[in-house]
């Protein structure tokens, strides 16, 4: 059975390729290391892409009010959920949503927990006005329908908890009321409570740490929506000039400051995974091409005892794309595999080394990329053995024979 | 002998791998400020108990010169192997934040190293299995 499997023509390209099991692994080799390389950068940038799409819906408003020096906090808090706590008198609220140009303002109050049941790490509490709110409630309510009450929050998801169950913060025991969706962002390491709430958390919080208590009725950051027929950057512009900009006490932050600051990341990171491959695709190329080459003029002997035996010109040169599909192929699903296992487990660690927001690609997005690498891996193979493959074609047999030393 | 020798030193590896890493190499998180421990901790005390039986089953694949032995101690550590991931990820599980220490590296290298050795060991009983067929086909 084995015999007869062998003459015939994959199992002769079969044949080929283990009488020389060392050249082989290496030509899988390096297409296995082209193919993680392509699958692991396209993997990394569409789940950084994920994230930053997730972070311009997510942030829902137009400018956000911060207090003066905190705008990098905010930025924290918004893309890795640093947890911090800053402090904005009230009264802001009235004197920013009498700009002209401001649609809409709703305040949010931070507070950093202290490690909390699960975790040794603090984590933010977001307190947010349940009857203003456009930026959490939208995306509480696909879970949610109704408000929540002052012992009840909902957790981000990262955070492991299910509805129903009860989490401690500062002694006090809060209900999971509902849990939110990857964002790809910092609310997915962030708890929302309605505003009542943070402000008991923020008085538990001072009591627990001795820290100085939020001043009554302050909040941490504003919200703006721009009216049409407005930009952002004017209405900013107006906010500094009407509050005399660097004495007044609040920074405004254009939201598209801060997602065109993180797209500037993703272009590096797409240039650099992009240029990597390019340079490793014409690296393989190149070293198969050459390997190929080398192999074909080993075998002309081969060649030309196998054309004496009737192989057509047209079925030599399918032997030898054979020969080369069979390892590109190999090596590609070598190298997807691969890149799977360790991407997979490790996505949480990889989203915070490339320091962006980064959400997983669904499986549809995943089995592309995978299709898209493995193709680009398997052309590789073929592609590289075509001028051998035409050269083999154009010779005839008794030259094959005579060049081949026989 | 080469597959004892290679499959013996690869489990005595892999079992010093899942026993020391999460205490040395891919570490754990660290405990409370209270010195109390969080569940991970028992997830790595585990470890070290499992990681130390594979490692006796590399020891006993390198050592036994019976392939039908070997076979047996390659389902054993297909077994392991898989306990190895059950216990971060079902059994015991870790801390509450998919971004602390123990979930974001430890537990995905014990998935890894877990998932790669019950590849090898499963790859390594087919191998001794056909071997054996093949034997028997003989006489």
């Amino acid at each position: 059975m084995m015999e007869e499997g062998r003459m015939t023509f994959w199992g002769i390209a079969l044949c080929n390729l283990k009488r020389r099991p060392f050249r082989t692994a290496c030509l899988v080799t390096l297409v296995a290391a082209l193919a993680f390389v392509l699958f692991s950068g396209s993997q990394i940038t569409g789940s950084a892409s994920n994230g930053v799409d997730g972070l311009s819906k997510r942030l829902g408003a137009d400018i956000l009010i911060v207090p003066k020096g905190y705008d990098q906090k905010l930025e924290g808090i918004l893309l890795r959920g640093e947890p911090s706590a800053f402090y904005l008198d009230a009264s802001w609220i009235e004197k920013i949503a009498g700009i002209e140009g401001i649609e809409a303002v709703s305040p949010q109050l931070f507070v950093a927990s202290l490690n909390s049941y699960c975790c040794s790490v603090p984590l933010q509490l977001i307190g947010y006005e349940q009857s203003t709110d456009f930026i959490v409630e939208p995306w509480i309510k696909t879970a949610l329908p109704k408000a929540l009450a002052d012992d009840e929050i909902v957790i981000g998801g990262l955070i492991s908890g299910r509805t129903g169950d009860k989490i401690t913060f500062f002694g006090r025991e809060y209900r999971i009321a509902a849990k939110m969706g990857n964002t790809g962002t910092g609310f997915d390491a962030s708890v929302f409570m309605n505003m009542d709430a943070a402000r008991v958390a923020a008085s538990d919080c001072a009591e627990k740490t001795g820290a100085a208590p939020p001043p009554d009725g302050s909040v941490s950051s504003l919200a703006v929506i721009v009216a049409e027929g407005f930009t952002a950057s004017g209405v900013t512009g107006r906010i500094n000039n009407e509050f005399d900009y660097g004495n007044s006490g609040v920074v405004p932050v254009a939201a598209k400051k801060i997602v065109d600051g993180v797209s500037g990341g993703l272009r590096a990171l797409t240039g650099f995974f992009g240029a990597l491959s390019a340079i490793l695709w014409a690296v393989s190329l190149l070293v198969l091409c050459i390997a190929f080459s080398v192999m074909s003029n080993e075998r002309k002997r081969e060649f030309g005892i196998l054309r004496s035996l009737g192989f057509t010109r047209k079925r030599l040169a399918a032997l030898v794309l054979l020969e080369s599909g069979a390892i590109s192929l190999a090596g590609g699903a070598i190298g997807i595999l691969l890149s799977a296992v360790m991407l997979l487990p490790f996505q949480t660690y990889i989203g915070e080394a490339v320091n962006m927001p980064y959400m997983q690609p669904t499986p549809a997005q995943f089995a592309a990329t995978a299709a898209f690498a493995l193709l680009l891996s398997f052309v590789t193979g073929p592609l590289a053995s075509l001028p051998p493959a035409v050269k083999i074609g154009r010779s005839d047999a008794y030259t094959a024979i005579r060049e081949g030393g026989l | 002998m080469k597959n004892r020798v290679f499959t013996g030193i690869g489990a005595i590896i892999l079992g010093l791998l899942v026993s020391l890493g999460p205490q040395y190499l891919f570490r754990l998180c660290a405990p409370l400020a209270d010195g109390s421990f969080m569940r991970c901790h028992w997830t790595g005390q585990a470890e070290i108990g499992l990681g130390a039986l594979i490692a006796l089953l590399g020891l006993g694949l390198a050592l036994s010169p019976s392939a039908e032995v070997r076979l047996g101690l390659s389902v054993a550590a297909i077994l392991a192997c898989a306990v190895v991931i059950l216990m971060p990820n079902t059994l015991i599980g870790g801390c509450g934040m998919r971004s602390m220490a123990c979930r974001a590296v430890t537990f995905p290298a014990l998935t890894v190293a877990g998932t790669l050795g019950m590849i090898g060991f499963a790859v390594n009983a087919l191998y001794l299995y056909r071997g054996q067929r093949r034997k028997a086909a003989l006489q």
